[in-house]
């Protein structure tokens, strides 16, 4: 009943939003704004489910690819850069110059080096996201508590399993924090590169929808980015509940 | 040198201190001296702390805040190399965390692992050890239950109190079967009850496992109740400044020996040696 009750306050807002784009656009006469019911109408068209299959997939395809390239790059270069203090604090200006640059900034130089293709779509979601992981996993590393340190240090814990079972979990809510924030703007750094390269894809899809003035179909490449969007949070979301659990319950006050 | 001193018969305590060297001792903490940071803001903590533990013997080190208590204790479990000076386990300079060596660190809260459960906090030391997997679950479950825990086993550190997570901690450190056992202020974090449970715990354990223990406390009252010798650190820098035999027995319990006009003897002693 409470579930149920959850549920229903949950989709409240949304369903009002929705209700309300249906009422107000009905009669629109817009080319820039159609009928929420034409968009709905194209949207079953043209993603379901061929669109899905030919426009969607390629994105999602090239995020991954690059997202999970940054994940595991960030963190294996992360443990190493917080075990060499002198190599980080080289590196540590160039790392945060890096990190400060607007990801998309460096498109047009992803495209002269490595030209339209996909090397450069996912090479351009990396740079992207790989910095926040990098950073936050430097610190997370550094931040396990020093009793913690020495304890393992003491009771002679092998360096393998000192980075499995201490290490790592001991800087998993910040990795995870790094992670999160990656997640982000690798899905702007798809769509971006996908808008100036005029791949398969969503970004490029939507982009030359609206200079073809088809813009019911540019709103539905919209609305289904939305959709993808908010569904990775939500599997990032039961991911990191289940992951951080001993962190998110440690923080609970004790009953 | 010996023989020297024999023809004379004049035997002068230093010098019989250099002429027998201590073939029991266990742990031998040699002219440890200790100066953190350098230059302008080097502070020298120890200045040359010279004591020795024979085998089984629990010896507490006391002494005021920031006597170097616990500097000592760092160099002991290899933790700090000193500046100079060695500490000898079995005669074999430490260098670096020796293999039959635990602690029990006064921070239960940040020395076990949030994100294990129980048994496997108490396990994690094990697995460097070559134990397999079953054998490991199993000798955890033990020492957990010599420390009255058998049912926490899959319980988090966190959802435990305060004196049962500093079980937690002894148990890791039983469960590693170490010859010498180091405790650093173990039961200044615990409530009055709870410490008084650990101290008889600490006990009752000494029976079962034949160890070698060094703890440091700055508690007088404990440190006469759990050892067989108290040395006291006093002075800035550091140094041995008495060392107090307790001859209270092996039975003790928290009302006779407390009671007992010698334990209020040597209380008193080992407290004019500390405001020394």
């Amino acid at each position: 009943m409470r579930h149920l009750r959850l549920v229903a306050q949950g989709l409240a807002l949304p369903l009002l939003l929705v209700g309300a784009w249906w009422w107000v656009s009905a009669d629109s006469t817009s080319p820039y704004f159609p009928p929420l019911r034409e968009i709905v109408a194209e949207f079953a068209d043209t993603w379901l489910f061929t669109g899905i299959r030919d426009v969607l997939l390629p994105t999602l395809g090239t995020f991954l690819a690059g997202y999970s390239i940054a994940i595991v790059a960030g963190v294996v270069l992360g443990v190493a850069l917080a075990a060499n203090d002198a190599v980080a604090g080289f590196l540590a200006p160039l790392l945060e110059f890096l990190r400060a640059l607007p990801p998309i900034a460096l498109v047009p130089a992803f495209i002269s080096v490595l030209g339209l293709g996909e090397e450069m779509r996912i090479s351009a979601v990396v740079f992207a996201s790989i910095w926040p992981v990098l950073l936050n996993t430097i610190d997370g590393v550094r931040g396990v508590d020093v009793v913690i340190r020495d304890s393992v240090t003491v009771f002679r814990v092998p360096r393998a399993q000192r980075l499995l079972f201490v290490t790592l979990p001991g800087a998993s809510p910040q990795i995870v924090a790094g992670v999160r924030v990656g997640l982000a703007l690798s899905l702007i750094a798809v769509i971006v590169t996908e808008m100036v390269t005029s791949a398969d894809g969503v970004g490029a899809f939507s982009r030359s929808a609206q200079l073809s003035f088809d813009l019911p179909a540019m709103w539905t490449a919209i609305i289904l980015m939305g959709f993808v969007g908010y569904t990775l949070n939500l599997l990032f979301d039961r991911l990191e509940k289940r992951t951080l659990r001993w962190h998110l319950r440690m923080r609970e006050p004790a009953s | 040198m010996a023989s020297a001193h024999a023809r004379t018969g004049v035997v002068t305590a230093e010098a019989a201190k250099r002429a027998a060297p201590d073939v029991d001792a266990h742990v031998h903490v040699d002219r440890l001296h200790h100066v953190f940071g350098r230059g302008a803001a080097a502070r020298t903590v120890l200045g040359s702390v010279d004591f020795t533990v024979a085998r089984g013997e629990h010896v507490s080190v006391v002494g005021p805040s920031g006597s170097g208590k616990t500097t000592v204790l760092r160099c002991v479990a290899g933790l700090l190399t000193p500046t100079s000076g060695q500490v000898r386990l079995d005669g074999a300079p430490v260098a670096g965390p020796p293999e039959s060596l635990a602690v029990v660190f006064q921070d239960y809260s940040r020395s076990l692992l949030p994100w294990l459960t129980v048994r496997s906090n108490v396990a994690l030391p094990l697995r460097g050890k070559g134990i397999p997997a079953p054998h490991r679950r199993e000798r955890a479950a033990e020492a957990l239950a010599a420390v009255g825990l058998k049912d926490s086993l899959h319980q988090y550190p966190w959802q435990l109190s305060g004196g049962m997570q500093q079980r937690v901690a002894i148990a890791r450190a039983l469960a590693y079967r170490p010859e010498v056992l180091l405790m650093d202020e173990p039961f200044a974090s615990v409530d009055a009850q709870t410490r008084s449970d650990l101290e008889d715990l600490v006990l009752r354990l000494k029976r079962v496992y034949a160890m070698t223990v060094i703890a440091v406390t700055h508690d007088i009252d404990e440190a006469v109740y759990l050892s067989d010798r108290v040395v006291v650190l006093s002075g800035h820098p550091a140094e041995v400044v008495e060392s107090v035999p307790i001859d209270l027995g092996a039975d003790r319990d928290q009302l006779t020996t407390k009671s007992d006009p010698r334990f209020a003897r040597l209380r008193a002693r080992v407290l004019r040696a500390v405001r020394h």
